[in-house]
């Protein structure tokens, strides 16, 4: 019940916070954007031969998890804070 | 009685008029067909050339990026580069080409020739007309410069020709009543093409010639050159009753090539598990003159043991390729298991694990009572956790999150299919070693920046 509770109001949040988004179209990558990716991709390929290409974006993703960890964690100790007689 | 001949009878009509009538719709399919696209100039020289002038250009084409550009010469008619080329099967077959003629008189030509060496009607254009040999003009007076397609079907049972054309960005005028005046004897086969230029006084160009079975389409239809492998299937080891270990790899697979020029195809098996920590590949090479649909079989041999009572990845791929070029690739992936009894499994369906947390009812009152206290105030069930997963579900596409998801779609796609590359054939062992040290290097360097990051984390 209380969990329950905690989950429904985390989940209304989300959705009103998301709600904008909602009625944007989705979005498809112009042309130019996809060719360019095609294109690194090609070179890309060629330097996985020696060089780990998808543990150097592996590590990259982690770093930023880290990140946002972290700015999530200060971001709910303001909260906390502006709570009255919290300091 | 009466009710059944009847209806056998309308049965039989219908199959009958089917059968005669599916010729007439099926439309014709290229099995030789030249755009220039990917050629140069020196390519040209593997047609057999006299002293034509001849180059490939890549402005003013009708189709595509480049076509052929036939210059001036100092003789005139007879002057021409010939090609062979396959001789239709069928007893309807045709050719299409895209001509531009840069003045009325004079012209170019393209001159069909039978597998005897007989002159075959020819098309395309010529004082000042539009001609398929010597039937009525087509077109009695062409405008210089611009582009037509002109095509001609030929029947071989009777001998006879007829032809269309249409502008570049009109629509094809009727096509010419049969005609067979001049056919040779032994018939429309085709061995040949020659590419003429019957004057010096006209310049020209053609683009996309297309020699097909059946009926001309009302588009150009190229032939596929190198098509991506259409399907590679992952067979289980060979005996497997008697080793344990992969001891060779069947690969069966498909594909489609509409070229009569020798290719090597690659073919390569690598073994992987769960944790996809490498274990050993084999390759072998095959030169072999394709031919258009094909299902083979290819046998890597064993080149290393695996331990037994474990999951593998097994991946197969076959690349076609000419010296210096990977044409297609395709991969295939297939789960294989070696067990102590030496049997070759599929691997055990995935079975979800459902969240149900329930009392002891047999713990007493108090206790059992407390228990569904706590589970209904704190335990929610998976149903709850649903709404945040369908609201990922729905913005994650939604400008501007879906960006990034269409552009991680688009390099997962890649990456797919860019995977195993020739150098890795070749020299798997050695770069397998060198990325291994790359992707260990990175992580000891994550984690001190890890370290780092959080030994100064200011709060």
């Amino acid at each position: 019940m209380i969990t329950k509770a905690i989950i429904f109001i985390i989940s209304a949040l989300i959705y009103t916070l998301t709600l904008p988004f909602r009625i944007l179209p989705d979005a498809v990558l112009p042309e130019g954007v996809e060719n360019s990716i095609t294109e690194v991709s090609g070179y890309l390929s060629g330097i996985n031969t020696i060089l780990p290409i998808d543990v150097l974006l592996q590590v990259f993703q982690a770093m930023i998890v880290l990140e946002v960890a972290i700015l999530g964690f200060k971001g709910l100790n303001w909260v906390i804070r502006k709570i009255p007689g919290v300091n | 009685m009466a009710k059944k001949i009847a209806y056998r009878a309308f049965l039989g009509v219908f199959l009958g008029v089917l059968a005669v009538a599916i010729p007439f719709f099926v439309k014709g399919a290229s099995i030789f067909g030249e755009s220039f696209e990917n050629l140069s100039t020196g390519d040209l020289t593997s047609w057999d050339t006299t002293d034509i002038f001849y180059e490939v250009v890549a402005s003013g084409c009708a189709v595509g990026n480049k076509c052929l550009y036939l210059g001036l010469n100092n003789i005139g008619w007879s002057k021409y580069q010939y090609k062979d080329v396959s001789n239709p099967e069928t007893t309807i077959s045709y050719i299409s080409v895209w001509i531009k003629a840069s003045g009325g008189t004079g012209g170019v030509l393209v001159y069909p020739f039978n597998t005897d060496g007989d002159a075959l009607p020819y098309i395309g254009m010529w004082n000042n007309s539009i001609k398929i040999g010597d039937q009525a003009n087509l077109l009695a007076s062409y405008s210089a410069g611009n582009w037509y397609n002109i095509q001609m079907e030929m029947d071989s049972a009777t001998t006879k020709t007829r032809g269309r054309y249409r502008i570049l960005g009109g629509a094809w005028n009727n096509w010419s009543n049969w005609s067979g005046a001049t056919l040779p004897a032994s018939g429309v086969s085709l061995g040949q093409i020659r590419l003429v230029q019957p004057s010096i006084n006209t310049t020209g160009n053609m683009d996309n010639i297309i020699i097909g079975e059946g009926y001309a389409p009302d588009e150009d239809e190229l032939p596929p050159v190198f098509e991506e492998i259409k399907t590679l299937n992952f067979n289980q080891p060979l005996d497997e009753a008697s080793t344990p270990d992969f001891s060779s790899f069947l690969l069966s697979y498909q594909y489609y090539t509409g070229t009569t020029t020798p290719v090597s195809l690659i073919f390569n098996a690598s073994i992987y598990d769960e944790a996809e920590n490498f274990y050993g590949s084999n390759w072998i090479i095959e030169s072999v003159i394709p031919d258009s649909t094909s299902t083979k079989y290819v046998y890597i041999p064993k080149s290393f043991v695996l331990p037994n009572n474990k999951w593998y990845n097994a991946t197969g791929s076959m690349a076609f390729a000419i010296p210096g070029t990977i044409l297609a690739t395709s991969t295939s992936h297939f789960v294989v298991s070696t067990t102590s009894s030496a049997i070759w499994q599929i691997p055990p369906a995935s079975t979800s694990t459902e969240w149900v947390l329930t009392c002891d009812p047999e713990s007493g009152f108090f206790e059992n009572s407390l228990c569904r206290l706590a589970l209904f105030l704190f335990i929610p069930d998976m149903d709850d956790f649903s709404s945040i997963i369908e609201t990922w579900d729905d913005i994650k596409n939604k400008i501007p999150l879906g960006y990034f998801t269409a552009s991680i779609e688009k390099l997962e796609t890649l990456s797919t299919e860019t995977e195993e590359t020739i150098t890795f054939y070749i020299f798997g062992d050695f770069t397998n070693y060198i990325k291994n040290f790359f992707t260990t290097g990175f992580w000891i360097l994550f984690g001190f920046w890890c370290f780092n990051r959080i030994k100064n984390l200011e709060l």
